[in-house]
């Protein structure tokens, strides 16, 4: 992740302006506190965080640039839904499924825009909508198949 | 504590990072990582 993914621009110019990044090393005794509050297991482990250090989303395991930078702006748009900021977490969704449409995360961001649209209306149709584009654009993933109740 | 790998202006303290994140409204991206 450090020779290959964060030096990448659009990786490095999300995180730093999106995020306040912070990194510990596992192996490293004063990071031992650290790991037993989040139940650390296995690297990579990447967490958002609130200020308060309550975490919204999670994800482990490497990724090359391209599939971390969606990764990345799916899981912050995430966070800004479980916030309830529904504008910001929509333009974020928007941003990775514009930036990064054919991206392992796109269904997720699809899936999770058709949410955030209605949490915001309180339209039905709202949600219909973006899950109908969901089966639609990306119809063979685990996201579609999460929506398939309707 | 904290250890510098790259470019990522990557924050030494926890504690000063959650208070920049108050402060500001932005979210902490946290990396647990093995140098091996």
């Amino acid at each position: 992740m450090g020779t290959v993914t964060y030096p990448q621009a659009e990786v490095r110019e999300i995180l730093e302006h999106a995020t306040i990044p912070i990194q510990f090393d596992n192996t490293v005794d004063a990071a031992q506190p650290i790991i037993k509050r989040y139940h650390h297991i296995w690297t990579p482990d990447l967490r958002i965080l609130t200020g308060d250090g309550d975490e919204l989303y999670r994800w482990n395991g490497y990724l090359p640039p391209a599939e971390f930078a969606p990764q990345l702006l799916t899981g912050l748009a995430h966070a800004r839904l479980r916030l309830r900021a529904f504008d910001e977490a929509i333009a974020l969704y928007e941003e990775a499924l514009r930036r990064f449409p054919t991206s392992l995360y796109a269904p997720e961001a699809q899936y999770f825009l058709a949410v955030a649209n209605y949490r915001k209306s309180g339209e039905a149709s709202d949600l219909l909508k973006g899950w109908h584009r969901l089966e639609w654009r990306y119809p063979l993933t685990e996201w579609t198949v999460k929506q398939d109740f309707h | 504590m904290a250890q510098t790998v790259s470019e990522i202006p990557w924050r030494t303290s926890f504690d000063a990072a959650l208070d920049e994140a108050r402060k500001t409204g932005m979210l902490v991206f946290l990396d647990f990582f093995n140098p091996g």
